[in-house]
């Protein structure tokens, strides 16, 4: 029974059935032998098949947009019911936003979806984000990563300045880089010295994913 | 000694200083290097139709051996040769691109002077001298925009505008361009400079902007808008030209954001702003300009396609030159591919690209989520050229961007898409698309009969545009609007910019879920057929 209810929340999800996926859900959750614990794994399990059909070029952005808001819609439903254990053992937090002089939110809310269902607590600072209030966040929720969005060329140089904000405190060690965006590249990411680029939401959540440590 | 070099089609010798690169001096003649000269997008091909050169391994992986053997190469890679010379592919496309310079006469005047009309485009200028008199075009001539040097979209070369440095370069260089091009129509022509008093320049915000002289940090970054988007009037001594004196140059308002006084001009050129009924104006580039309208109201957005639909980004993607397929079509179940030039195909261009996904999508081949279904993961067009996976996403992002800012203009107006007269394409690429492939892949969610391609608007507008001008100006205007030539205004114009509205697609929520919904492709594009009830 156990097996079977998780392969049916996989399934559901792969099949992109809202309904279907929130109805599992519902049963996990009535049922006395399974945990919440469980349905967050298989949703992960699922997520990672979203994610690697997405990038072998399977699925595109509708199915990855999709999957990541039932995942969400699932979660909200889930994370109440976790135990205090559980809760606790979330892989780290991240902070995220578009840069400065951006207002584009699509990638980024793509990639939000990912992290939080793999496991990742994840603070949001929206969009056109100065780089002052990136270096706040991270003083203030010491996260395992920061990672920044950027679609515009000429709004690049805000994210090499939350690069040197973050360099000059001597936060480094503790807290990692990431940028991606179709302003960014792997080039400009070894020139301003972020640790990571990630060409897709789904590459950034795994590059996190190898930082925690 | 200094080497002399023939250019075709131009029948021309280029003479290369001492020292100078063959990619300078063919740079400095207005060949275009889409990648920087990097080897990387075959843009920059040339035959070679006097001298012996040895192709390089760049140049023997781009080209068949076939190609090579007829003389095809890559100008980036080319060392100069003294009498060597070279046709040059993008002017043997350009001159047989009539749709961006037509020479459509306007209505006459009774004036005996002549007017230049200049649409000014991110990548290739078109200026044409008319007689007023008689509303006659007299000479056209094009060049490529020298600006390209800077960066080939307009991103980038705001982005290089933000020191001063870079922003006088690129006002100097577009300045000299447009000054060169109505020296040359002049004389070319015959006519006494004197005769000439105005010219009428149209080109997008970015170019109006760097044209006039105005700073453009305001584009580069949100929310894209400029309060110095109003009609200029500029005079030829200020604009540091020779030869032609007491010329002086307007140039048309900007709409707001990105939307430009070219596709003012478009309205001028389609009457959109007088039509009781509403129609699309739709100019399909790397930009996306839009207008949906009657004479109550106008509504006008920009939306950022990529550079798909001219070819860029796309693994085999190459512009319309010899060696594109520029058409693909079924013939009894099997792909047919046109190919510009006497040539075997060596990449595929924007038309071609929207053609052989409707084609793919007809044969089952991509399934309405864009994927490939065929085993070997590609869509075959010819025994060297096929798509990628990564070509269809590509195609979806520019046709999605696309369709949903139309989608959601429509929206705004509470206007459907059946109550829209006319859907007027502007611009190259929307005279060369194939208007039922626009319409297999959801590039255009409208009916054959509501589409009209209706060629370079921008030029014709800005033509119309010169007949207007006359008498409104006047020098006590000039004069208390000294400080801020904003205040300068054309009534018929102004009555235009006042009614448009500029809608920010960036800055909606509903755009994104709606573009994301636009990536697909339509599941048929038969209309279902008539089934009588039983």
């Amino acid at each position: 029974m156990a097996h079977d209810l998780k392969e049916k929340l996989k399934e559901a999800l792969l099949d992109l059935n809202n309904d279907a996926t929130l109805d599992y859900v519902q049963q996990f959750l009535a049922a006395d032998e399974m945990t919440a614990k469980q349905a967050v794994d298989s949703i992960a399990e699922a997520l990672e098949i979203v994610g690697r059909r997405f990038q072998e070029g399977d699925w595109f952005l509708g199915e990855l947009v999709y999957a990541g808001t039932i995942a969400k819609e699932a979660m909200d439903v889930l994370t109440p019911a976790l135990t205090a254990d559980d809760a606790r053992a979330n892989c780290g937090t991240v902070v995220v936003g578009t840069i400065e002089g951006d207002m584009h939110d699509l990638g980024k809310s793509i990639f939000i979806n990912y992290a939080r269902s793999a496991g990742f607590d994840v603070i949001d600072l929206g969009v056109d984000v100065p780089a002052e209030t990136f270096l706040e966040a991270v003083n203030e929720h010491e996260p395992l990563a920061v990672g920044m969005c950027c679609l515009l060329t000429p709004a690049a140089g805000g994210v090499g300045r939350v690069v040197e904000l973050i360099t000059e405190r001597d936060l480094r060690a503790r807290t990692k880089i990431i940028i991606g965006g179709a302003a960014m590249t792997q080039a400009f990411a070894d020139e301003i010295g972020a640790d990571a680029y990630a060409p897709d939401a789904v590459t950034g959540t795994d590059i996190i994913r190898g930082w925690v440590g | 000694m200094s080497l002399r070099i023939g250019i075709e089609p131009q029948s021309r010798w280029l003479t290369l200083a001492a020292g100078e690169s063959l990619r300078d001096a063919l740079f400095r003649a207005g060949i275009e290097f889409p990648c920087g000269g990097k080897s990387l997008c075959g843009g920059c091909q040339v035959q070679l139709l006097a001298g012996e050169i040895e192709p390089d391994t760049a140049e023997k992986e781009y080209f068949s051996a076939e190609d090579i053997a007829s003389g095809w190469r890559l100008a980036c890679r080319l060392k100069p040769q003294n009498g060597m010379r070279l046709r040059i592919e993008q002017w043997q496309h350009r001159a047989a691109a009539p749709i961006l310079s037509d020479t459509q006469s306007i209505e006459p005047g009774c004036e005996e002077t002549y007017r230049i009309a200049i649409d000014l485009g991110t990548t290739t200028v078109v200026a044409q001298l008319l007689n007023m008199a008689t509303g006659e075009v007299l000479s056209v001539v094009s060049r490529l925009n020298p600006q390209a040097a800077y960066g080939a979209d307009l991103m980038s070369r705001i982005d290089y505008a933000r020191n001063d440095e870079g922003f006088a370069q690129l006002v100097n260089t577009v300045r000299d361009c447009a000054g060169a091009m109505i020296s040359e129509l002049i004389h070319s022509s015959g006519i006494d400079s004197a005769l000439v008093d105005r010219a009428i320049l149209v080109g997008n915000t970015a170019m109006h902007h760097l044209f006039s002289g105005i700073d453009v940090a305001p584009l580069a970054s949100v929310p894209f808008s400029t309060i110095h988007g109003g009609l200029r009037r500029l005079e030829s001594a200020e604009l540091g030209w020779k030869g032609v004196d007491e010329l002086a140059v307007w140039v048309l308002p900007c709409l707001g954001g990105f939307v430009g006084g070219d596709v003012l001009a478009g309205l001028l050129a389609t009457q959109l702003h007088r039509e009781r009924e509403t129609s699309l104006l739709v100019d399909l580039g790397t930009n996306g300009e839009i207008v949906l309208g009657n004479r109550q109201q106008l509504i006008c957005a920009s939306t950022a396609a990529g550079p798909a639909f001219e070819g860029g980004g796309i693994l085999m993607g190459m512009q319309a030159a010899a060696g594109a397929i520029d058409a693909v079509e079924l013939k009894d179940g099997e792909l047919c591919c046109h190919v510009i030039g006497q040539q075997s195909a060596r990449g595929i261009c924007g038309s071609g690209l929207v053609d052989a996904v409707a084609c793919g999508l007809e044969l089952g081949w991509i399934d309405p989520s864009g994927r490939i279904t065929r085993e070997d993961k590609r869509i075959p067009l010819t025994s060297d050229v096929y798509l990628s996976q990564q070509d269809i996403r590509q195609l979806q992002l520019a046709k999605a961007a696309i369709a949903a800012g139309i989608e959601l203009l429509c929206a705004q107006m509470a206007v459907s898409k059946e109550a829209v007269i006319n859907v007027f394409l502007a611009g190259a690429f929307g005279n060369y698309v194939d208007v039922s492939s626009a319409m297999r892949i959801g590039l255009l969610e409208f009916t054959q009969h509501q589409i009209k391609p209706v060629g370079n608007t921008a030029l014709q507008g800005a033509r119309l545009a010169l007949g207007l001008a006359s008498d409104v100006y006047d020098e006590q205007l000039r004069e208390e609007a000294a400080d801020d030539t904003d205040k300068v205004q054309l009534p018929e114009l102004t009555a235009i910019t006042e009614k448009v509205v500029h809608f920010s697609l960036g800055e909606s929520q509903a755009f994104q879920s709606l573009f994301i919904e636009k990536t697909k492709f339509p599941e048929s594009s038969a209309t279902p057929e008539y089934q009588p009830e039983v």
